[in-house]
């Protein structure tokens, strides 16, 4: 062959190793620390959620009626005399008026002390519903009580009812992602895909339902769910409505990305290297916007979690007996209870706390998913 | 070889529709290419200038069918005996002809996908064309090679390349399939200067070496002067003048040729050095005005110029312009005759 003077500037690319995409992709998300943290507290919160049963305590609906609104158990590792003891323990708590405001307080009776137990016996339950046990993670020998965050006006244990609640919540924002992301994904690529008039049709129905504002058309929608139905059916509904409101972002995102995409120089470079239209759309379209989808997703679950709690918040959405981390806040809407009970207001730190978590390991799956892109 | 042009394109048209309202009513065309003839011989350069927006871009991706034509015929013949007409082939013949011609863009970095690697980048019309997997590395690494890449950089990413190093991949893309015809949209342009130079040369040596026809888009003359055999010279949608490159610089017969030239820096310093500027705007494609669509910016225009299109004709052997007054007027070129 012919020698073609192979000059400086073609000689060698700049660059280190030859990383693999995937090795791009996760050495560049372990360095987004605060995205690996989230993803790890991510996944234990969904694993220990699915257990609710085995982890927590006490049944969410179990009322402890010495100890109404008692105010979270301490554990401590030292006695009334300061010895030290090797295994964690809790005192008992007595109920008493003080006689200077004439309120009921609580008072540490430190001459009773309960040990802390692993794997402990304890009400019966089904795990998955089916598996029937009476082991629970801890709890405390005797007739003690543990209660880590607290308990409510009625008596029952928070820290049991906010793995209840975060179950219920964290799987609102799943389900209701799922119809939420199928119907932003059909209407988005049909309306980038065929365009004209059905793009047309589409763009002006996403505009309407983005000019609605959210809450009213919440609450419009939520007086449709008829109230004899079961809190089964009221999940279901609930997450209907979050979706059906909630999938135009995507469904704009969707047909933006195809749009674009077809328009890339190298799409057609594709089309007229010969290659078929189905091999165009899963090589080149689909993993251009793979990674929109997925911070799409990884963004669009808090938005959820926030939309079922506000929802239930506002009495539109869950309603006590059910368990969610939305219905678990209507207690605190009471100013006088929250002032001499703050504990109440430990699953909103949660919902804060889940919702961050989410934010962060959207922004750490974005950046390493197009790390070529800015 | 017979003497059948590679390529003979016959009343060539692409009109995008305008809509406008929210019902998207289609109230006019953009006739970005309107009505354009002409043949391409085997192993011709054919140089294709104009101004932006003028329709080069797309003449060059309905010729190839990268968009499909509103209307009219380009017979392509890759192989001596048979004749296809790429603006109405069906997909099967399209695809089975795809080997035979391809296209090199003008930004480098988009036409690169950022998710493959350069091996299968350079691959991807092989495997489009069913070419058993055991013979595409042979077929990449000695098309890299000619084109000046190191095979031993093809498994990188192409963010790993420089802008010219990128054009070589795209270029050695586009030869992988040992086309005929290649259309090579404004190559350079997105390039710094010192890098435009290695890779003109560089298409120009492979066209030697592959005997390749090209198709090469420009928006300036002073690009397709050395690569070009013929220009051809376009203004909103149509070809104004086409003819040998020598014969365009030394003897345009257009005054929108002569115009482009005058801006063209002088290799002669005796010749008169005088700049035409253009008045006005370009033409609008959407609603060009009438009779010759150059008439507003010429400075030859008559009475005649405004009220008649002037068609594209032979006014010499071999050089044709669509000029009403193209014999009557002396236009200067940049070099001088060649009557030494
Ligand atoms: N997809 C499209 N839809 C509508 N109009 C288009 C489309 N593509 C091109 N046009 C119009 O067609 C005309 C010719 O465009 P084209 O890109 O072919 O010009 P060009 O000569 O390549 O210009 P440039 O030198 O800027 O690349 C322009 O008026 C442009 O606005
Ligand atoms: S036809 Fe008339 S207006 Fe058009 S280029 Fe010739 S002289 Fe100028
Ligand atoms: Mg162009």
């Amino acid at each position: 062959m012919t020698s073609i003077t192979i000059d400086s500037e073609s000689s060698a690319p700049q660059g280190g190793r030859v990383l693999s995409r995937s090795q791009i992709f996760w050495s560049k998300f372990y360095r987004h620390k605060l995205a690996v943290v989230s993803l790890g507290f991510i996944l234990f919160l969904y694993a220990i959620v699915l257990i609710a049963e085995f982890v927590a305590p006490y049944d969410p609906f179990q009322r402890h009626t010495d100890h109404l609104l008692a105010p979270p158990t301490a554990i401590t590792f030292f006695d009334a005399d300061g010895d030290f003891h090797l295994r964690p323990f809790v005192h008992a708590l007595k109920n008493e008026l003080n006689r200077e405001t004439f309120q009921r307080e609580y008072m540490v009776d430190t001459s009773v002390r309960y040990k802390i137990s692993l794997f402990v016996e304890g009400e019966p339950y089904n795990l998955f519903g089916f598996i029937p046990m009476d082991t629970h993670f801890f709890g405390v020998e005797g007739d003690g009580k543990i209660f880590l965050a607290g308990t409510d006006t009625l008596g029952r244990d928070l820290f049991s009812r906010m793995l209840f609640g975060a179950r219920t919540s964290l799987f609102v924002g799943l389900f209701g992602l799922a119809i939420g992301f199928g119907l932003g994904l059909f209407f988005g690529g049909i309306s980038g895909y065929f365009g004209g008039a059905v793009d047309n049709f589409v763009q002006r129905l996403t505009e309407f339902l983005q000019s609605l504002p959210t809450l009213p058309l919440w609450m419009a929608l939520a007086a449709l769910v008829p109230p004899h139905w079961t809190p089964i059916q009221v999940y279901f509904g609930i997450s209907t409505i979050l979706a059906v409101v909630g999938w135009t972002t995507l469904a704009r995102v969707v047909r933006g990305k195809l749009l674009s995409l077809r328009e890339e120089d190298y799409v057609m470079a594709a089309k007229v290297s010969g290659v078929s239209e189905a091999k165009i759309i899963t090589n080149h379209l689909l993993p251009g916007f793979m990674s929109y989808l997925i911070v799409h997703l990884t963004l669009a679950v808090p938005q959820m979690i926030l939309g079922e709690v506000a929802l239930s918040f506002l009495g539109l959405g869950l309603r006590p007996p059910a368990v969610s981390l939305g219905t678990l806040l209507i207690d605190s809407q009471n100013i006088q209870t929250l002032v001499f009970s703050p504990w109440l207001l430990v699953p909103g730190g949660l919902i804060i706390i889940i919702v961050i978590a989410f934010s962060f390991l959207g922004d750490g799956l974005r950046d390493a998913a197009d790390p070529y892109r800015s | 070889m017979s003497n059948k042009p590679l390529l003979k394109i016959e009343g060539l048209k692409k009109y995008f529709p305008i809509e406008s309202g929210a019902l998207r009513k289609v109230t006019g065309y953009v006739k970005a290419v309107d009505d354009v003839s002409f043949e391409l011989a085997r192993g011709e350069v054919l140089g294709l200038v104009g101004e932006s927006g003028c329709g080069k871009t797309t003449l060059g991706r309905c010729i190839i069918r990268a968009i499909d034509p509103t209307g009219g015929a380009v017979h392509f013949s890759p192989l001596d005996d048979e004749s296809i007409d790429l603006a109405s082939a069906d997909k099967k013949t399209l695809r089975r002809n795809r080997r035979h011609m391809n296209m090199v863009f003008q930004d480098p970095f988009s036409s690169l996908s950022p998710r493959m690697t350069v091996r299968d980048i350079i691959a991807e019309p092989l495997r489009a064309q069913k070419i058993p997997e055991s013979e595409i590395n042979g077929k990449v690494e000695r098309i890299a090679e000619s084109c000046g890449l190191n095979p031993a950089f093809l498994s990188r990413y192409p963010n790993a390349f420089s802008g010219g190093q990128r054009q070589r991949v795209c270029i050695a893309r586009a030869l992988v399939t040992d086309p005929v015809l290649v259309v090579a949209d404004e190559p350079v342009s997105a390039l710094d200067v010192s890098v435009q130079g290695q890779i003109l040369n560089l298409l120009q040596h492979l066209r030697q070496e592959l005997n390749l026809s090209f198709i090469f888009v420009a928006h300036d003359l002073s690009v397709v002067e050395h690569i070009a055999d013929r220009v051809a010279v376009m203004y909103v949608g149509k070809i104004i003048e086409l003819t040998d490159t020598e014969q365009l610089y030394s003897r345009p017969q257009h005054p929108y040729t002569e115009a482009l030239l005058s801006a063209v820096p002088k290799p002669d310093p005796d010749l008169p050095d005088e700049t035409i500027i253009l008045g006005g705007e370009v033409a609008s494609a959407a609603n060009p005005p009438s009779g010759c669509y150059f008439h507003p910016r010429c400075r030859y225009a008559g009475e005649i110029c405004r009220t008649e299109a002037p068609t594209l004709r032979e006014v010499e052997p071999g050089h044709w312009s669509a000029c009403h007054l193209a014999e009557s007027l002396d236009l200067a070129g940049v070099v001088p005759d060649q009557d030494d």
